[in-house]
């Protein structure tokens, strides 16, 4: 079983709609969306949920108002600002639970809880299982809930005996992008021909190379600026990172997006259906080499 | 006045926005929030001419004065302490310095250094336009302390737009908590609909009044936006169509204003629409 | 000597071997002197952060000299040296099996972190 994860540092790449194109190529794998801030794998695929999980692991402090004393010790300890400097309430957005005011009240008024951080979902797609979350708002995403959907979904093709695991990124540069390639095979990158898409997959990219993970890259919307897609390609040789394909800019993609159709499906003749379904053979192929 | 431009998800446009409305208008300070990826920079074309650092504590420990008591370790919530053959090692990284080692300690042994956590930037730029971006450190997880600083180089006697970090966790929050406005960038399309409606959970959350502007506009489908917005009763405060010339000038770090003349005299009226929203709210709490 | 285990069930020496240090369900602590086995619970795998340091702290305080799991990462490997905690690779099979292979010498020593960290 080999485990893939698609990222792209930048939002707006084009990063969901790969992953659920190639999905359809692949056929038969399990799909894990670990892009769990704006979950959107799932509005393309429309999977049916079988079983769902509330997801625990934030900790924050929690006030017994009756033991409460107003002494103000817990506003002058915290150090993030979490504890209003009259009400001496607890802002919950800016708590992140480290037990400073629980460790230092006098009576005992504040103990450390576990909240709700999210919910977990195991879905059946046409295509294969599908794990899935949603953050709530305002929790911290530590990453600790992006590894529990890429573990679950490991744990899925292992039971089920599937080949490719195929694991929508989580954006940015911090914990849960590290979170969503822990342990994989190959890293894909969706990269798009602007300044910020190029600045973004080098920060990106950056994080990555100490995982020693070998890595691909698709340049998507390539032909919108063909001197960055040139630049970006050189960047790309340097890193010995391999280019598995350019993606032309189509509104066609775009309008498939909009009825929740896939592009590689409803269009095979399509420019773009082509190119994405030889992005996928590339992949495929690399996949079979890695062992 | 204090707009803070967000998203329930990057690469909607939420750079777009921010960067354009601020050249649209006269006595303004950029603030860019966005700082796992600072972006505007990329559209202004700016001369940085200050730098400062933003650093957090990580506890030291006198192996002199440890007693090896563990009070410390068993206290760290993070697990970034760890008692190794009668001595205490520290993981800088996923300490989240909150400094309660140090208060625990009995024997005094513990004491705090600093660590950088991130930088803040200057930036001049021939748009005139007051620039400060906020830049984490590659490694580093918390966003909050910077954004934090950032927003404390805002000059009161400016109107001040901040470009957030994409979705709806802690350090969006940060960037959106103290404005006066949010304005929610989207896109006509399902997921375009999925984020903004998180967005808009978090806005009504934080009882802070926000309006919509659809990116990529299309006459055939901001249905999609359109029709959420009409129920809940949400501004559209404007469309901006998806153009591939649009498309273009984004990839090559111009401003769409630069070039078109009647984007900008939208943004400003979509600035005065906020401003009366915001003056009518002020008068009615 | 005390050697520790990565395991995916508690189900004794036939415990299936887990290869992820901070995150296994389970630690099979066996003593070589007495062949005891104690499957301990890795209360760490819940942790929202450090789980690799947190693993370590605790095989530690059992008094383990050796570890048998598939990758470690910097910090717990950091933390593993610290105390003197020898580290060998194993990526399948029973715990039985990588206790035996252990004794035989098959098992090639970790000299340097090589599994990913997991805040």
């Amino acid at each position: 079983m080999k485990k893939i994860t698609v990222i792209s540092g930048k939002g707006g790449t084009g990063k969901t709609t790969v992953v659920a194109n190639l999905s359809y190529l692949f056929n038969d794998l399990v799909l894990a969306d670990c892009d769990v801030d704006a979950p959107n794998l799932h509005l393309l695929l429309n999977p049916k949920n079988e079983e769902s999980k509330v997801f625990k692991s934030n900790k924050l402090a929690v006030k017994d108002q009756s033991k409460c004393i107003d002494c103000g010790i817990c506003y002058d300890v915290c150090r993030f600002n979490a504890v209003d400097p009259i009400s001496y309430d607890i802002d919950s957005y800016k708590c992140e639970g480290c037990g400073v005011c629980v460790a230092m009240c006098p009576e005992d008024a504040l103990s450390l809880k576990l909240l709700d951080t999210g919910m977990i979902y195991n879905s059946t797609t046409r295509f294969g299982p599908m794990v899935h979350a949603n953050l709530k708002i305002g929790s911290d995403n530590s990453g600790k809930l992006v590894s529990e959907v890429r573990e679950k979904a490991t744990k899925k093709a292992e039971q089920l005996n599937k080949e490719v695991v195929l694991i929508d990124g989580s954006p940015g540069i911090g914990c849960p992008v590290i979170s969503s390639i822990t342990g994989v095979d190959l890293v894909l990158f969706v990269t798009e021909p602007s300044k910020s898409g190029f600045s973004d997959l080098k920060r990106v990219a950056q994080v990555i190379k100490h995982f020693n993970i070998p890595a691909l890259a698709v340049i998507n919307k390539y032909d919108i600026n063909e001197k960055i897609s040139e630049k970006i390609e050189e960047y790309l040789i340097n890193e010995e990172i391999e280019l598995v394909g350019k993606i032309s800019f189509s509104s066609d993609i775009v309008d498939y997006l909009r009825n929740a159709e896939l592009i590689v499906e409803k269009d095979k003749d399509n420019k773009v259906s082509q190119e994405i379904k030889s992005i996928w053979k590339k992949v495929d192929k690399r996949l079979q080499k890695l062992n | 006045m204090k707009i803070t431009v967000l998203s329930g998800k990057g690469g909607t446009g939420k750079t777009t926005v921010s960067v354009n409305l601020a050249l649209s208008l006269d006595n303004v300070q950029l603030l860019d929030a966005d700082v796992e990826e600072p972006n505007s920079q990329y559209f202004l074309h700016p001369n940085f001419d200050k730098e400062e650092s933003i650093y957090r504590k990580i506890p030291k420990i006198d192996q002199e004065k440890c007693t090896s008591c563990r009070k410390c370790v068993d206290f760290c919530e993070y697990n970034a302490l760890a008692m190794m053959i009668d001595e205490v090692l520290v993981f800088p990284e996923i300490c989240h310095s909150c400094g309660g080692c140090k208060l625990i300690c009995p024997e005094n042994a513990i004491t705090e250094t600093d660590r950088e956590l991130g930088v803040l930037k200057h930036a001049t730029n021939k748009y005139n336009v007051d620039f400060w971006q906020g830049e984490l450190n590659i490694g580093e997880e918390s966003s909050v302390p910077v954004i934090e600083a950032l927003k404390k180089k805002a000059d009161p006697n400016k109107d001040i737009i901040i470009d957030a970090q994409p979705g709806t966790t802690c350090p969006t929050i940060e960037a959106v908590v103290d404005s006066d406005y949010g304005i929610l960038v989207t896109e006509p399309t399902p997921f375009g609909l999925s984020d903004l409606k998180l967005a808009a959970e978090l806005m009504d959350e934080l009882k802070i009044p926000y309006g919509v502007i659809i990116n990529r506009a299309e006459e055939d489908s901001n249905y999609i936006i359109e029709e959420f917005c009409n129920e809940n009763d949400i501004d559209i405060l404007l469309k901006i169509p998806f153009k591939r010339k649009y498309a273009k000038l984004y990839s090559e770090g111009i401003p769409f204003v630069l070039k078109e003349k009647e984007l900008k005299n939208d943004l400003q009226k979509v600035f005065r629409q906020i401003g009366s929203v915001v003056n009518e709210e002020n008068h009615s709490n | 000597m005390k050697i520790a285990v990565t395991a995916e069930n508690n189900n004794g020496y036939e415990s299936e071997v887990n290869t992820h240090f901070g995150r296994a369900p389970y630690f099979a602590i066996v003593d070589t002197k007495t062949d005891k086995i104690d499957l301990i619970k890795n209360e760490a795998a819940n942790a929202s952060g450090g789980a690799g340091v947190s693993a370590a702290q605790l095989i530690a305080d059992r008094g383990v000299e050796v570890l048998i799991s598939g990758s470690v990462g910097p910090k717990a490997y950091k933390a593993l040296t610290s105390g003197n905690i020898e580290m060998y690779i194993i990526n399948h099979g029973t715990v039985r099996e990588a206790v035996e292979n252990f004794q035989k010498g098959n098992l090639s020593q970790l000299t340097s972190p090589n599994g990913t960290p997991r805040k």
